[in-house]
């Protein structure tokens, strides 16, 4: 932002003249640290372009679920659930398993990952682990999003859209080259939802949506050794969410407010410097999450209780990476420190309600001891919970690349250190009276209780790690080219404190004063410890008649060590903890193939499998070995068939009529570790008619055309069952002008 | 929940200077506890059950450790005093419990030693461990409580190792040490009664029992009770004022309808839906282990084994 500021305040900028010039598009952090073309690589990677983006309506990472294989994004929940699964691995709370960088910004917090992004140039998704260049939480993987660069574009670019759900979208984004050094660009976005699914209780619609979005963007080629890229943006989000459906009455139906709110600002500040015989390039990053997320937390039409999680976060990471050119063509090297400090403040209060008091405290107290029953002092009370999260760490890496005739050997190690602390202040101040029952019936005083509960304490966790990569890709030319490859990776998702089972605690230490159960305790409980993963991965990029066909392939064997599940407290409370579950195994494959049998025709198919299983997991209760892991997906699947017809006629400019037709598949899900409960494989269909003209677009849309009910997700709550409906068959109306 | 009096680990290892002549070789340690006295050659004599202190001084050079007492009470207004000599040999093991070390002191040695007051002592058995349980602490409102009596909750604490001894002395006395105010851990199985395949396990129970030694009376604590998967663990669920026969074999505690209390904010609520109907704890020998029976409000059958220490040397 204050780079943008700077550059344009009269900053005069010669022209370029006959020296190479700096290509911006390397300043994209993949691109900075791997080979810009991914199919060159010893990785399975997936690339969308700006087209399909655009073909698909693909404004954020949910949208993307499916297209790319073994990634699955489940929509539901709100904004602040963004539940990746790439082969099997995920996180539905706390650290993410993927990494998410968005114009070289590195999303720290998960919460943030899900908003809509006006113009996005490319997506790439880079699978298995890649926590050896990019550090912690990229154990599933890493997506990078680059924005359209004001370099490449200029001119205004509108979008409006309207479609079912009450739903309106709309971006206006002016991109312009200030001179040939310089360019500058600033998208504002709106989206509207009146949404899809209906709260019974006040017949109001629960998905809606109102969010708006500016991005600045600016690049400035300083020099022809000197260039500078800066992001800026800002979101702003309110909807409701929350549609889960009680299983028993197949009714969405609660009393209490379920709402989320994100406020976030981020900034990326890119500086690329060419020396003689390296690059040394920095990422500056500045991310700041504002939110607030308020629950019905039983979903039910009674009051029992409600959640509220506000937080501030403000994380800043720097990376510094300096790439040796190669050495005779023969030797590559890079190399980088990393650095981030983040800082976490949240407010957790838990509400006690009228009947959450009656039928989970009192009802069961007296029916313990209905000689001498208990009533509260109050219908409502508050557990509160106030929590502050410093974490800080450093990493240096390094890669060497080594090439003899067709052969790549690369090498890669991390060396990471971190330190989480925990501060905690929790209190409760409430109380209920004890009653005598009379032989007559009468009940008379007979004690008071107080809970008075103020507890502070402080825990830190500090993790070392290590994360190794070695890679071996042969390539090769022909009818048939293209390259074969093995890697060999470790990944991490960092450890972390479950501040969700601090309710848990509390309603633990007021169940103890009242005389049951014993305390927690909380460092035992409320840290868990890092995840660790180890990749053995085989693949080919293969391309064939002139690249008129690609196909991607790749197997896989994943084991992981300490997994972090989410799991569900039995019994009448709520709230997820999280625990290292043990060993879990996961193995599959991918296949992505993209073809053009005509010049107009277009085919793509991109297939997933994952069978991925516990190995060893015991939560105390129940052994899980063998069965396979929840949430995850066991196939992913993605048809896409697309057909240009040219318009010949001159009507508007209109030059040409696309037809697209395309399905999404995914399943079977299991729901639960125990494997009671599942979700078959579904199928999604989608279309679209385009017509295009070289200044305006118009696409006619629908997705989910056969109206396929299934269900995105699945829990429990007080030992009631809940799901989340897909969204029903839908379509809308997109306009799009260029100019 | 049990507890570990880790300290008493320190305690031990602390222990390195003394009072004798040899600085470096030598550690004396003195153990307070109680004695019970019993008489073996007459069955109508209750146990005498008194305080009494004893002096180890263990030579680290030799492995002998002599034993003294100036103030063992064996009742009927017979207090003797003794050192036993020759030394008695000793061992000493390395213990270890949650990451805490900590050596453990123990012997067993058949005598007959000539004791200075002129009696024998034989069949001594001794073992001075570090490792004992302590039951959780509770909030009590003693002012809020005083319609039950005199009950406290207070633990009499030890101020350093929990000896287990064991010595005849002459030939009417069979000695061990005892504490009145003994934490059994370890699991109960309950299950309804009439249901087949109805047991139930609980891991984590504790029976505390404190006694007066005057009225001869025993205020129990059950603590982390549960009795099916059903019930909450109940934090501390007590039973007052049963009574206890101390016997040349240890001691028994029967009662039958008992009423609990369950600590309710520090306060007592009786819970008269939920009678111990029968109970019955017992704890023989060197009474270190303890078992009980009980039946509540007709329907749970439940058993209870423990012990209070752990048995480091095996």
């Amino acid at each position: 932002m204050i780079l943008g500021a700077a550059a344009m305040a009269g900053t005069t900028v010669t022209a370029a003249d006959s020296l190479p010039e700096h290509n911006l598009e390397e300043l994209n952090v993949v691109a900075v640290k791997q080979e810009a073309i991914l199919r060159e690589e010893a990785v399975s990677a997936t690339v969308i372009g700006r087209r399909e983006i655009e073909e698909l309506d693909i404004t954020g990472m949910k949208t993307a679920s499916n297209v790319i294989p073994n990634f699955y994004i489940p929509d539901y929940g709100s904004r602040i659930t963004s539940s990746i699964y790439v082969r099997g691995i995920g996180a539905r709370m706390d650290q993410p398993a993927v990494g998410l960088n968005v114009d070289n910004v590195p999303y720290l917090n998960k919460d943030a990952y899900d908003f809509d992004i006006a113009d996005i140039a490319s997506i790439e998704m880079l699978r298995g682990p890649q926590s050896t260049l990019y550090g912690r939480n990229t154990m599933g993987g890493l997506i990078n999003i680059t924005t359209l660069s004001p370099m490449s574009y200029q001119g205004w670019r509108i979008m409006v859209q309207g479609g079912s759900g009450t739903s309106f979208k709309g971006s206006a984004g002016w991109y312009g080259k200030i001179n040939d050094r310089l360019a500058t660009s600033l998208t504002l976005s709106g989206t509207y939802s009146g949404g899809y699914f209906t709260n019974l209780y006040d017949g109001k619609k629960l998905d809606h949506e109102k969010s708006g979005a500016a991005r600045w963007k600016t690049q400035w080629r300083v020099s022809n050794d000197v260039s500078i890229q800066n992001s800026f943006s800002a979101t702003l989000l309110r909807q409701g969410g929350y549609p889960y459906e009680y299983i028993e009455t197949g009714e969405i139906n609660y009393n209490d407010t379920c709402f989320y709110r994100r406020f976030t600002l981020n900034d990326g500040l890119t500086v690329n410097y060419r020396g003689r015989g390296f690059t040394l390039t920095s990422i500056t990053a500045v991310q700041h999450i504002d939110d607030n997320m308020t629950l019905d937390q039983d979903f039910l039409p009674l009051p029992y209780f409600t959640l509220t999680q506000k937080q501030k976060e403000t994380a800043l990471t720097e990376d510094i990476v300096i790439k040796g050119e190669a050495v005779e063509g023969r030797y590559r090297w890079l190399g980088g420190v990393f650095g981030f400090y983040k800082h976490l403040k949240m407010e957790a209060p838990v509400t006690f309600k009228d009947e959450g008091i009656r039928s989970l405290i009192e009802d069961h107290r007296n029916d313990a001891n209905p000689y001498y029953p208990i009533e509260w002092d109050t219908r409502e009370f508050p557990l509160l919970s106030d929590f502050t999260i410093p974490t800080r760490g450093g990493a240096l890496y390094h890669e060497s690349r080594f090439e003899t005739g067709n052969w790549h050997f690369t090498g890669g190690i991390r060396f990471d250190y971190e330190v989480a602390t925990l501060n905690y202040l929790s209190r409760c101040d409430t109380g209920y009276e004890i009653y005598r029952r009379e032989e007559d019936g009468t009940l008379v005083p007979f004690n008071d209780v107080e809970i008075k509960i103020n507890d502070s304490g402080r825990l830190s966790r500090r993790y070392f790690n290590w994360m190794p990569r070695i890679s071996v890709m042969y390539d090769f030319d022909g009818a048939l080219s293209g390259n074969v490859y093995g890697v060999w990776s470790k990944g991490y998702k960092a450890g972390g404190f479950n501040t969700q089972m601090f309710s848990e605690v509390l309603q633990g230490r007021l169940m103890s004063i009242m005389g049951i159960g014993g305390n927690h305790d909380i460092d035992e409980i409320v840290g868990y410890k890092p995840e660790y993963s180890w990749n053995y991965e085989i693949g080919a990029h293969l391309s064939a008649l002139d690249g008129k066909i690609t196909a991607d392939l790749s197997l896989f064997l994943i084991e992981c060590r300490d997994q972090q599940m989410t799991t569900f407290p039995d019994g009448t409370t709520t709230g997820r903890i999280m625990t290292n579950a043990g060993k879990t195994r996961s193995l599959g494959g991918e296949i992505s193939l993209s073809g053009k049998p005509r010049r107009n025709v277009t085919l793509t198919a991109s297939y997933g499998y994952t069978n991925a299983r516990f190995v060893d997991y015991d939560d105390g209760k129940m052994q899980y070995k063998g069965k396979y892991i929840p949430y995850a997906p066991h196939n992913t699947l993605f048809l896409q068939g697309l057909l240009e017809l040219p318009v010949k006629k001159d009507f508007l400019g209109l030059n040409k009529i696309i037809f697209d037709l395309n399905m999404k598949g995914t399943g079977k899900i299991y729901w639960n570790e125990s494997n009671s409960l599942h979700q078959n494989f579904y199928a999604e269909a989608g279309g679209a008619i385009t017509l295009s003209a070289n200044k305006w677009e118009l696409q006619i849309w629908g997705e989910n055309l056969t109206d396929t009910r299934f269900n995105t997700f699945y829990f429990m709550s007080m030992g009631n069952e809940f799901l989340q409906r897909g969204k029903p068959a839908r379509g809308g109306v997109t306009l799009r002008f260029n100019f | 929940m049990k507890k570990y009096l880790a300290m008493a680990f320190a305690a031990l290892g602390l222990m390195a200077t003394s009072c004798s002549d040899d600085p470096v070789n030598t550690t004396t340690m003195g153990v307070v506890t109680y004695n019970y006295v019993t008489n073996l050659n007459d069955d109508s004599k209750n146990p005498v059950i008194k305080p009494g202190t004893y002096s180890f001084e263990f030579d680290l050079a030799s492995n002998n450790m002599t034993l003294s007492t100036n103030n063992l009470d064996l009742g009927s207004n017979q207090v003797t005093s003794f050192t036993v000599e020759p030394a008695v040999p000793f061992k000493v093991a390395l213990a270890s419990f949650e990451g805490s070390y900590g050596n453990v002191f123990y012997g067993n040695a058949a005598g007959p030693y000539l004791a200075k007051n002129g009696m024998e002592v034989k069949n001594l058995a001794f073992e001075l461990s570090p490792v004992y349980y302590v039951p959780p602490m509770l909030a009590f409102d003693s002012e809020a409580n005083k319609e039950y009596g005199n009950i406290n909750l207070d633990y009499i604490a030890r101020s350093g190792v929990a000896p287990k001894m064991r010595y005849l002395l002459g030939s009417d006395h069979l000695i061990y040490t005892f504490w009145p105010d003994l934490y059994y851990t370890g699991k109960t199985t309950t299950s309804v009664n009439g249901v087949s395949g109805s047991d139930f396990e609980s891991l984590n129970v504790g029976f505390r029992i404190k006694f007066d030694l005057d009225t001869k009376k025993a205020l129990v604590v059950m603590h982390n009770a549960q009795f099916n998967p059903n019930m909450p663990e109940m934090k501390a669920l007590i039973l007052t004022d049963l009574d206890v026969d101390f016997t040349n074999n240890g001691y028994e505690i029967n009662a039958e309808n008992v009423v609990p209390f369950n600590l309710e904010g520090g306060k007592l609520t009786p819970y008269p839906n939920f009678p111990f109907t029968t109970f019955s704890f017992k704890a023989e020998g060197d009474m270190v282990n303890g078992s009980c029976d009980f039946t509540v409000a007709g329907r749970f059958t439940g058993h209870f084994d423990g012990k209070y220490m752990e048995y480091m040397v095996k």
